[in-house]
C-alpha cells in the first residue's frame, strides 16, 4: 500500500520526575510531534509514517526507556495519500 | 490557515489520545496553541504585609493568583519587594483555609465546652445577634466589645467604628495598632497635636544621616533599607548610626554600632538634647519662632492593673497625660544631668561613639533622618521616647525638610490608614478627633446623619484594658477580625486566655486560618482576604493605597466588611438605642442599623455601575450598591478642609496612591512647611497648625526606670519581635513552603557564654520561665542575631512557641501600649 | 529527661495545671494543634539546611531563586559581601554558580549601573536557604501551568 499515510496518536505514561527527558527522546524520533502533556507524567504523541510497522517500532522503543511506564496506541487511521495532500513522509 | 485533511487527521489524533489520558485541550499544544489562552491579567495591589507600603503586580488567571512582582511603577519600591512580597501569591491558599462559619456545639446547641462544628452564616448571625442582644439589655452597651486591625482595609476599620460607636453605642472598640503604633500617636499628638509624620520616604534620599532608634530597618521595613543601602553605598559622606539592645542585620550597615541596656534610651536622648545646649548647636531663630517648652508629668505608672503595688505607687497615673509651662533655660538646667559620662555608664555604649550620634544632630550640614518603630514605641515609657527624639529636631530646626526627618515608621498596612486616620481607636473618631471632644462628637454624628447624643462620651476599653474585662466578666460578647491577639497579646495564659474561656463571654473571630486565637474562640467567621475583597491601606508616609477584588474568596469565605454590614441587618434602633434617644429623634423608630447607619443616603449613593469595568465586587453584588466608594467618600468628608484631605475615590485606582492632604489634585510631601504645605499660611516658614498657636512642644521627661528588669530569680532580659520571613503571627507566611523552610521555628538567640553557663548549647531545649508563665525552645547561639550577655531574644510568629505567654502586660500609662521588649525571664535546660 | 518532665508536670500541676484543664477547649488544628494552646510541648529539633546545590524550581519566573546551600557565616556588610564573591557578573564563570540577574544592575530608575545595585546589596532580603522539613501546612497554590492544564492536575 504505498500510497498511503498511517497517522497515529500514542499515549506514553512516565514518571512525572522524567516527563521532559521522554518527551526529549520522543522528539528525536522521526516525523513525531508533542500533541499535549501533563504534569503527572502523560504525555500524548502524534506520528505519520508509510508504513504500520513504523509505529509498532516506535511503541517499543518508547517502552524500552527506564522512566516508561507504558507507551499505548490509541488512534490510528490510514488515509490515502491524495486525500491528504502531502507527500508520502 | 487552511486546515489540511492531515492536520485534521493528526489533530482528531492528538485529540482522541489526551481525552483518553484526561489532559483537557485548551492547554498549550505544539499542534494548536492560542496566545489569549496564555495570557495573564495584571493589576496593582499594595503589599498585604508591613508598613512600608510597597505596591506590587498581581497576575490572575482562572480566578486564581498565579503571580506577583514588585512594581516598577511605585514610587515607594520601584519594583523591589522583600522575601515575604515576593511569595505573597501562596498566601492565601494554605490547605487549611477556612471556608465555613465553625460554631462550639454540643447536641446541636451551642456550648462553651463543646466541638466546632459547620454552621450557616444565618446561624451564625443569630446566636452573635443574641448574646448582642442579651448583653445590651442586661448589662448596657460596655458589655460589648471589638478588637480590630491595623490590616482592616479603610472601609472596613470605618464600617467597624462606625457600627459599634454609633450603632451599638459602645466605645469598646480597639485596633492592634494599640500594641504597635500608640506610644507614637500620642507622640505625635503631644508634641504637634496632629498625627503621623511630617516628612515622607523622599527623605530617604535627601538626608546623609540616618539614626535607628531601636529599629531592625533591614528585617522589619526590608524595602525602605534598600533605600538608605543605596544612599549609604552611594553616597559616601553618608552615616548609619543604629541604635538596639542587641546587634542585628542592620547592624551591617553601621557606621556607628550602639548596643545599649534595655530602657536607657531615655537616657540617651536626654544626653543628645544637653549636648546641643552645652555646644551652642541648637537653632535659636527656629526655636523661639515654633516651639515651646513644657515639663510632662513625672512617675505615671506602667498601665498594670490599680491593684498591682507598682501602680499604687505611682503618683500620677491618674494624670500622665499632662504637663505645665516650662522655659528653654529651665529646661536646658532640666537636661544637665545627662552628661556623656552618665550615659556611656548608665548605656553601655562606648561614650566616643554617643558623642558621634550627638554630632550628627549638631552639625548642621547633616540632614538627618530619625527612624523608629517597634524598640521605642512597645515601651512603658515610649511615648516619651517620641518626644525625646522630637525634642533634638526641634531644638536643632532639623524637621519638615527634605532629608531633615523624625520619621516613625509603621508595623501594620494600614495602621495609620485605617487604625489611626479611620480613628478606630476607643478614644477616637476620624481625622484626629476625639470621643471626649463633644465638638467632636457633634461633628461625626452630623457627618453620620445620626441623631445628637447617638455617641456615648464614655471612652473605651483599650487592648489590654479589653482583656482583663473579658477576664473580670465585664465584657459579654468580645468580636475580633483580622488579628490574632491570642498569639500577639502580652501575658496570655493569666490575661487574655482566661477572659475568652471565661463561661461569662461570647468570642467571635474572624479568619482566614485556624490561628491560636480562632482555637480558642466561640464561633469562627471565615474571611475573604488581600485581593478577594475591595480594599484600601495607608501606609507609613500617608500614602493612600487602593486595589480591586480580583479572585473569589473560597467557600462561603466572605469580607470582614460584609460581615459587619451584614450583620448590621439584624438589630433594630429599638433594640440597642435608649428610648429617650428615639423620643427625641421618631424617625428613627423601628429602623434598622443597616438602614440608619448604611442605607443612610450617602453609603449607599453610588451604583454598582460606577465599578470600573471588568472587576468584581462581591459586597456591590450582596447590597446592591458601592458599599467601598459610599464609605469612603462619607469618611473623607471629616478629614476634607482640615488638612487631612483625601482625593475622591477613583483618583486612587487610577495611581500608585497620593499622600495627604491631597488640596487640588496635589499630594504633601513635607507637612508643616511653606511651600510644601498648602495649609501653612503665607511667610510663616514653619507652621505646627496641629497647635492652636502654630508652635510644636518641646518636653522635660526624666529617665523612669522599668517595671520589670532582671533579678536573681529572673536573670535575663527577654526582648521579643519578628523575622525578615514572618509576618507577624506566621499564620500566612508559615503556609508558605519557602519561608517556612527558611525559618521554621521560633528559636532562643542566646550569647554563647551564656549558654555555656547554662550548660546547653547550640539547638539544646530550654525552658523559659516568667513570672507569667513558660515556653519550651531551642537554643540558637550563632545566626543573623548576636545578643550580648543577659539578654535572650524570642520571635514571636511560631504558633508552637508562644512567647507570649511570657511577657508582662505593663504598657505605656499614656498610650496604653504593651512593652513586649523587656520582661525578667528565667532560662534552665531540658536534660 | 524523665526526671525532669516528672518535676515539669508537678510544678505545672501546681501553678498551671488546675488552670489549664478548663482553659483548653477542642479546637481544629492549625499551626498549633487543636486544644492546646494552655500546653507546652517539646520544641522540634533544629533540622538542618539543604546543601545540595541543586536548583530549585520557582513558583513563578519572578520569584527570588531560594538558596540551595548553606550560607553559615557568610559576611555581608560594608566592606565584604561573600555571595557576591561567586555570583557576580566577574565572579560567576569561575566559580560556575549562577550570575544574579541583570535587574541587579539597574538603579532605582531602571538605569543600567556598571556594577551591582547598592539596593540590591544585602541579598538575604529575598533570597533564603531552606531547612530539611517539611510544609507546615500543605500549600494548593497553582502555577501558572498547572492553572493553564485546569482539569489534568486533579487526579
Amino acid at each position: 500500500m504505498p500510497h498511503t499515510v498511517h497517522i497515529a496518536s500514542l499515549l506514553v505514561h512516565s514518571q512525572p520526575s522524567a516527563l521532559e527527558a521522554v518527551k526529549a527522546f520522543a522528539l528525536t524520533l522521526p516525523h513525531v510531534e508533542v500533541h499535549s502533556q501533563s504534569p503527572q507524567g502523560k504525555l500524548v504523541l502524534v506520528c505519520e509514517s508509510d508504513h504500520e510497522k513504523r509505529i509498532a517500532d516506535y511503541l517499543d522503543a518508547l517502552n524500552a526507556q527506564p522512566s516508561v511506564l507504558s507507551a499505548a496506541l490509541i488512534y490510528h487511521e490510514i488515509a490515502p495519500v491524495e486525500e491528504t495532500e502531502g507527500c508520502t513522509p | 490557515m487552511k486546515l489540511t485533511r492531515r492536520d485534521f487527521a493528526k489533530a482528531q489524533a492528538g485529540a482522541v489520545a489526551a481525552a483518553v489520558a484526561g489532559i483537557p485541550l485548551v492547554e498549550a499544544s505544539n499542534l494548536i496553541t492560542s496566545s489569549d489562552q496564555t495570557q495573564m491579567e495584571w493589576n496593582k495591589a499594595p503589599c498585604r504585609f508591613c508598613g512600608t507600603g510597597c505596591s506590587v503586580m498581581v497576575a490572575t488567571k482562572d480566578n486564581q493568583v498565579v503571580a506577583t512582582h514588585g512594581d516598577i511603577k511605585a514610587e515607594v519600591n520601584r519594583g523591589l519587594n522583600c522575601v515575604k512580597g515576593y511569595f505573597l501569591s501562596k498566601i492565601m491558599y494554605g490547605k487549611d483555609r477556612l471556608t465555613k462559619p465553625l460554631l462550639r456545639m454540643k447536641d446541636g446547641k451551642f456550648d462553651k465546652n463543646g466541638e466546632f462544628a459547620e454552621v450557616s452564616w444565618d446561624q451564625a448571625f443569630d446566636i452573635m445577634a443574641e448574646k448582642v442582644k442579651a448583653a445590651l439589655k442586661n448589662h448596657g452597651p460596655n458589655s460589648v466589645g471589638m478588637f480590630g486591625s491595623g490590616q482592616w482595609t479603610v472601609w472596613e476599620g470605618y464600617a467597624a467604628s462606625k457600627l459599634y460607636k454609633a450603632g451599638l453605642r459602645s466605645n469598646n472598640i480597639d485596633p492592634n495598632a494599640r500594641h504597635c503604633m500608640a506610644s507614637a500617636v500620642m507622640g505625635f499628638m503631644r508634641t504637634f497635636g496632629m498625627d503621623e509624620p511630617m516628612g515622607c520616604y523622599d527623605d530617604f534620599e535627601h538626608a546623609n544621616a540616618f539614626v535607628l532608634w531601636g529599629s531592625n530597618m533591614a528585617e522589619m521595613h526590608p524595602v525602605l533599607w534598600t533605600r538608605i543601602t543605596d544612599r549609604r553605598l552611594s553616597a559616601p559622606d553618608t552615616q548609619v548610626a543604629v541604635l538596639s539592645t542587641y546587634e542585628h542585620r542592620s547592624f551591617e550597615l553601621a557606621d556607628i554600632p550602639m548596643v545599649f541596656t534595655p530602657h536607657t534610651d531615655l537616657v540617651i536622648l536626654n544626653y543628645i538634647a544637653n549636648y546641643l545646649i552645652e555646644n551652642d548647636a541648637i537653632d535659636k531663630d527656629f526655636v523661639a519662632k515654633h516651639t515651646n517648652f513644657v515639663k510632662g508629668a513625672e512617675d505615671i505608672g506602667y498601665g498594670l492593673r490599680p491593684t498591682n503595688p507598682l501602680e499604687a505607687r505611682a503618683k500620677n497615673a491618674e494624670k500622665a497625660n499632662t504637663w505645665e509651662p516650662y522655659s528653654l533655660e529651665q529646661f536646658a538646667e532640666f537636661v544637665k544631668p545627662y552628661t556623656l559620662a552618665r550615659a556611656a555608664k548608665e548605656s553601655g555604649v562606648p561614650a566616643e561613639r554617643l558623642e558621634k550620634l550627638a554630632k550628627l544632630y549638631a552639625d548642621p550640614n547633616i540632614r538627618v533622618m530619625s527612624l523608629w518603630t517597634m524598640g521605642a514605641n512597645q515601651h512603658t515609657r515610649g511615648v516619651w521616647v517620641n518626644n525625646l527624639i522630637y525634642n533634638i529636631h526641634l531644638l536643632t530646626g532639623k524637621i519638615s525638610q527634605p532629608g531633615n526627618s523624625p520619621f516613625s515608621l509603621t508595623g501594620q498596612p494600614s495602621a495609620c490608614g485605617t487604625a489611626r486616620e479611620v480613628g478606630t481607636f476607643a478614644h477616637r473618631l476620624p481625622a484626629d478627633m476625639l470621643i471626649a471632644n463633644p465638638e467632636h462628637r457633634a461633628k461625626a454624628e452630623k457627618i453620620w446623619k445620626l441623631p445628637a447624643g447617638a455617641i456615648q462620651d464614655q471612652l473605651g476599653f483599650h487592648a489590654v484594658l479589653q482583656s482583663r474585662k473579658l477576664k473580670d466578666g465585664e465584657i459579654k460578647f468580645y468580636w475580633t477580625q483580622v488579628t490574632n491577639n491570642m498569639q500577639a497579646g502580652p501575658n496570655v495564659m493569666e490575661e487574655i486566655l482566661p477572659g475568652w474561656r471565661n463561661p461569662e463571654a461570647f468570642v467571635v473571630v474572624s479568619d482566614v486560618y485556624p490561628t491560636v486565637s480562632a482555637q480558642a474562640a466561640d464561633l469562627i467567621l471565615p474571611s475573604a482576604m488581600w485581593v478577594e475583597k475591595e480594599g484600601a491601606y495607608g501606609n507609613a508616609e500617608r500614602r493612600t493605597q487602593f486595589w480591586h477584588q480580583l479572585v473569589k474568596a473560597p467557600g462561603d469565605a466572605k469580607s470582614d466588611l460584609w460581615q459587619l454590614v451584614e450583620f448590621s441587618k439584624r438589630f433594630t434602633t429599638d433594640e440597642v438605642w435608649p428610648a429617650e434617644l428615639l423620643d427625641k429623634n421618631p424617625d428613627f423608630k423601628g429602623k434598622t442599623l443597616f438602614d440608619v447607619l448604611f442605607a443612610n443616603g450617602k453609603v449607599n449613593a453610588f451604583g454598582k455601575e460606577d465599578i470600573a469595568e471588568g472587576y468584581a465586587n462581591d459586597e456591590a453584588d450582596a447590597f446592591g450598591f458601592y458599599l467601598q466608594k459610599g464609605l469612603f467618600e462619607e469618611y473623607a468628608e471629616f478629614g476634607r478642609g482640615h488638612a487631612h484631605d483625601l482625593a475622591d475615590f477613583d483618583t486612587y485606582h487610577n495611581s500608585r496612591g497620593l499622600r495627604w492632604p491631597v488640596v487640588d489634585g496635589k499630594e504633601t510631601k513635607w507637612r508643616y512647611a511653606e511651600g510644601h504645605d498648602p495649609y501653612v499660611k503665607p511667610g510663616k516658614g514653619f507652621e505646627f497648625y496641629g497647635k492652636p498657636d502654630g508652635k510644636a512642644l518641646i518636653f522635660a521627661l526624666p529617665y523612669e526606670a522599668p517595671p520589670e528588669a532582671p533579678d536573681a530569680d529572673f536573670p535575663f532580659w527577654l526582648c521579643t519581635g519578628r523575622v525578615i520571613e514572618h509576618w507577624h503571627t506566621g499564620s500566612m507566611t508559615d503556609r508558605v513552603d519557602e519561608l517556612h523552610k527558611a525559618v521554621p521555628q521560633a528559636l532562643v538567640y542566646m550569647h554563647p557564654d551564656d549558654a555555656k553557663k547554662l550548660n546547653v548549647r547550640r539547638g539544646s531545649e530550654v525552658m523559659l520561665t516568667t513570672r507569667r508563665g513558660e515556653m519550651r525552645g531551642r537554643v540558637e547561639t550563632r545566626g543573623r542575631n548576636k545578643v550580648p550577655q543577659g539578654l535572650i531574644f524570642v520571635p514571636f510568629f511560631d504558633a508552637k512557641r508562644l512567647v507570649n505567654k511570657l511577657t508582662l502586660d505593663a504598657t505605656d500609662p499614656i498610650s496604653k501600649q504593651t512593652d513586649f521588649k523587656k520582661c525578667a525571664v528565667k532560662i534552665e535546660a531540658i536534660v | 529527661m524523665k526526671k525532669h518532665l516528672l518535676i515539669a508536670a508537678c510544678m505545672g500541676l501546681l501553678s498551671w495545671g488546675a488552670v489549664a484543664e478548663s482553659l483548653d477547649a477542642p479546637a481544629p488544628d492549625g499551626r498549633r494543634l487543636g486544644g492546646t494552646i494552655a500546653q507546652e510541648l517539646q520544641a522540634e529539633e533544629m533540622p538542618k539546611v539543604e546543601n545540595k546545590d541543586l536548583k530549585r524550581e520557582r513558583n513563578y519566573p519572578e520569584q527570588p531563586p531560594t538558596i540551595p546551600h548553606k550560607i553559615d557565616g557568610y559576611r555581608v556588610d560594608t566592606n565584604s559581601n561573600k555571595c557576591l564573591s561567586c555570583h557576580s557578573r566577574s565572579t560567576a564563570a569561575k566559580s560556575q554558580a549562577p550570575m544574579i540577574s541583570i535587574t541587579h544592575y539597574m538603579d532605582r530608575d531602571g538605569q543600567p549601573l556598571a556594577t551591582v545595585s547598592p539596593r540590591r546589596y544585602f541579598c538575604e532580603q529575598c533570597h533564603v536557604p531552606q531547612h530539611e522539613t517539611p510544609a507546615a501546612i500543605p500549600n494548593t497554590f497553582k502555577n501558572i501551568d498547572q492553572v493553564l492544564e485546569g482539569g489534568a492536575s486533579q487526579p
